[in-house]
């Protein structure tokens, strides 16, 4: 057992840090207000290499793991949750493209993606249906060569950007889940305005409408194989939790150190509160719980870094995200508290943390749904 | 184009704290940074090495062994190959011994990495402000100097250099080689990508003692070659910060200091 960080952990760690602080910090008020995350950001992030962490040398990535992927993305959202989480999306279809695609789908995405090029979605949720892939509604119909693909999907960050489109439907003739694989914008793909959120305002999504798209019926455009779909979901959804919670787990650091700063500087007769009981119990209570956020998600990360785990990973990204998702919540609103009524004001930050992390027991599967995951993982081994 | 890009390490200035008692200040857990005018020098290297991927940027820093934490930082932004001018003897320099030392280094330096072509420096170091090292270099080499540069690119063979005044900006066209000193340009130094981060924390970084330069005056080095001495080091007492608002009309002013004092919070 490793707690100390290794010099690549700690580097990358600190380069992130130090990115959010110079980069992201100046730039917090454009990254919330203009309803999508600027371009520019975007494009350092990706220059820098934070797309490419986990991600091998040979298509273009770092090949650090993912145990230095929590690290820098819980830095980043130390500052900015939604900056993270502009990169998360992209990367989301790029895991499962890494994990059951041919090699040619890895050359075709993975490197442009990374490099900021692309920015892909994944598509699997439906006005009608959540995480049940027996409700889809989306379906794929064989016409001669090509797939003929109809229906809505819901809540679809990055969906109006160019990239890879990770859609599972429904295929009509045998009801299985297929995950299709095609490059967005295509004819017969037009997206709604973006959803107004309570946080995460950088990162916005969209319904998407597929109005008769045709995808060519052969390899290339088709994840694994036919039927696969709801194994990829399954497997893919792991790794976004595991990121998820990295994220979450941030937004927490980022109340947690708005807290401090507070506390540490306002004064009460001639020295600071920070000598009173009270804010000390509170101080201690909110931190206990962001070290046990750490630990699960560093952890989870050591898991993720082994592939022949990902059975685990199905049950241990589902406990973690449902633990840090609900915690990094009661956390923001003990962080708040601490600062008294200045935890309200907006230019004091706890606040925006606080509406990040609201998202974070929805996003990426529901936290009661993650709880039954990993019940049903954790009882039978 | 060969490109040498001299940078001191220094102690992160936003981050020192004054001891009370003693009213100096305490570096104790201070962070070191690459002096800010020299990341300036930096960037004006990598834009180069933009438009011509054939540049060669070389980085040398002199100071005690800490410093190559500083290299190492420039070669994640952006250097190619770095060395540290290193050597007991050297303690103690006064910015004319270092100017000197350094003078030297770049003799050696043109031996191992070929001709430089211009040597980049900031315009000063933001712990010591004297801004005399780099133009002292350039006498001591003999070469061409522009101070106060904003922007540099290659033009017909030689340098064209935007360069801060009092009254604008001037373009200056200068033969190579030269000595350019920078300040701060109108962009941001660009940022280390984990790529180079992790190559840079592998790089090996040569020392370059005072063994390497057989021929330096060992009377024009260290502290006893130094003809200026800090006598003492004390904290200004801080003048209290104003503003002077002055718009077109009385009124204007009027209600921008209203503003000032409500986004203050005063009013």
């Amino acid at each position: 057992m490793e707690f100390k960080l290794n010099e690549t952990q700690e580097s990358i760690q600190n380069l992130a840090r130090d990115f959010a602080e110079k980069v992201l910090r100046p730039r917090i008020d454009d990254i919330e207000e203009v309803g999508h995350f600027p371009t520019d950001i975007y494009q350092q992030m990706a220059d820098t290499g934070l797309l490419g962490i986990a991600f091998d040398e040979k298509y273009g990535g770092i090949g650090a793991g993912y145990d230095s992927f929590v690290l820098a993305f819980e830095e980043l959202s130390k500052v900015s949750p939604s900056a993270a989480t502009a990169l998360l999306i992209t990367l989301l279809p790029l895991e499962a493209i890494n994990l059951f695609g041919s090699e040619e789908q890895k050359q075709a995405y993975i490197g442009p993606s990374i490099e900021g090029k692309l920015r892909g979605s994944m598509a699997f949720t439906e006005p009608s249906t959540g995480s049940d892939p027996k409700q889809l509604t989306t379906t794929a119909r064989l016409d001669g060569d090509t797939w003929v693909i109809s229906g809505v999907k819901r809540f679809i960050s990055n969906a109006a950007y160019a990239g890879p489109m990770l859609l599972y439907a429904k295929e009509a003739e045998t009801g299985k889940c297929t995950a299709f694989l095609f490059d967005k914008p295509i004819e017969g793909y037009s997206t709604s305005t973006p959803w107004e959120k309570v946080g995460l305002l950088g990162s916005p999504c969209y319904d998407v409408f597929l109005d008769e798209v045709r995808v060519p019926n052969d390899d290339f455009h088709i994840l694994g194989k036919r039927g696969d779909g709801f194994t990829i979901l399954k497997a893919t959804t792991a790794y976004g939790k595991l990121g998820f919670s990295a994220v979450f787990l941030g937004a927490f650091g980022g109340a947690v150190n708005a807290a401090k700063d507070y506390v540490t500087t306002k004064v009460h007769r001639d020295s600071t509160i920070t000598k009173f009981q009270a804010i000390q119990m509170k101080f201690a209570t909110m931190l206990s719980k962001y070290e046990s956020c750490r630990y699960m998600v560093y952890n989870c990360a050591e898991t993720a870094n082994d592939h022949s785990r990902l059975e685990e990973m199905l049950g241990q990204s589902a406990l973690v995200k449902a633990y840090v998702g609900d915690t990094a919540v009661e956390g923001c609103v003990l962080a708040m508290n601490l600062m008294g009524s200045y935890g309200v004001m907006k230019e004091y930050q706890a606040e925006r943390f606080l509406r990040d992390a609201l998202i974070g027991p929805h996003v990426e599967g529901q936290t009661d749904v993650q709880r039954v995951i990993a019940a049903g993982y954790y009882l039978n081994h | 184009m060969n490109i040498l890009v001299c940078v001191k390490q220094v102690p992160d200035t936003t981050e020192i704290k004054i001891n009370p008692e003693t009213n100096t200040l305490m570096r104790e857990g201070v962070p070191s940074i690459v002096n800010t005018f020299d990341a300036f020098a930096l960037e004006a290297a990598a834009r180069i090495k933009d438009k011509d991927p054939d540049t060669k940027i070389v980085v040398a820093s002199m100071g005690p062994e800490q410093a190559k934490n500083a290299l190492k930082e420039c070669l994640a932004i952006a250097a190619d190959k770095a060395y540290l001018v290193s050597d007991r003897v050297f303690g103690g320099s006064d910015t004319l011994a270092t100017s000197y030392i350094l003078s030297n280094a770049v003799g050696k330096l043109e031996e191992l990495e070929g001709k430089f072509d211009a040597i980049f420096c900031g315009k000063q170091a933001i712990d010591g402000d004297t801004a005399q090292v780099g133009p002292e270099l350039a006498e001591h080499l003999g070469l061409p100097q522009v101070t106060y540069a904003l922007e540099a690119e290659v033009a017909d063979g030689k340098l064209k250099v935007l360069k801060e005044g009092q009254d604008g900006n001037m373009v200056i066209g200068v033969q190579m080689p030269c000595v350019v000193t920078f300040t701060k340009p109108a962009f941001d130094p660009r940022y280390p990508t984990i790529k180079r981060k992790m190559a840079a924390n592998r790089a090996e970084i040569p020392t370059l003692t005072s063994a390497e330069f057989p021929d330096i005056d060992a009377t024009r080095i260290g502290l006893k070659g130094s003809p200026t001495h800090v006598k003492k080091t004390f904290v200004p007492q801080k003048k209290k910060g104003g503003i002077k608002i002055k718009e077109e009309t009385n009124e204007e002013s009027a209600c921008k200091l209203a503003a000032l004092l409500s986004d203050a919070h005063v009013i």
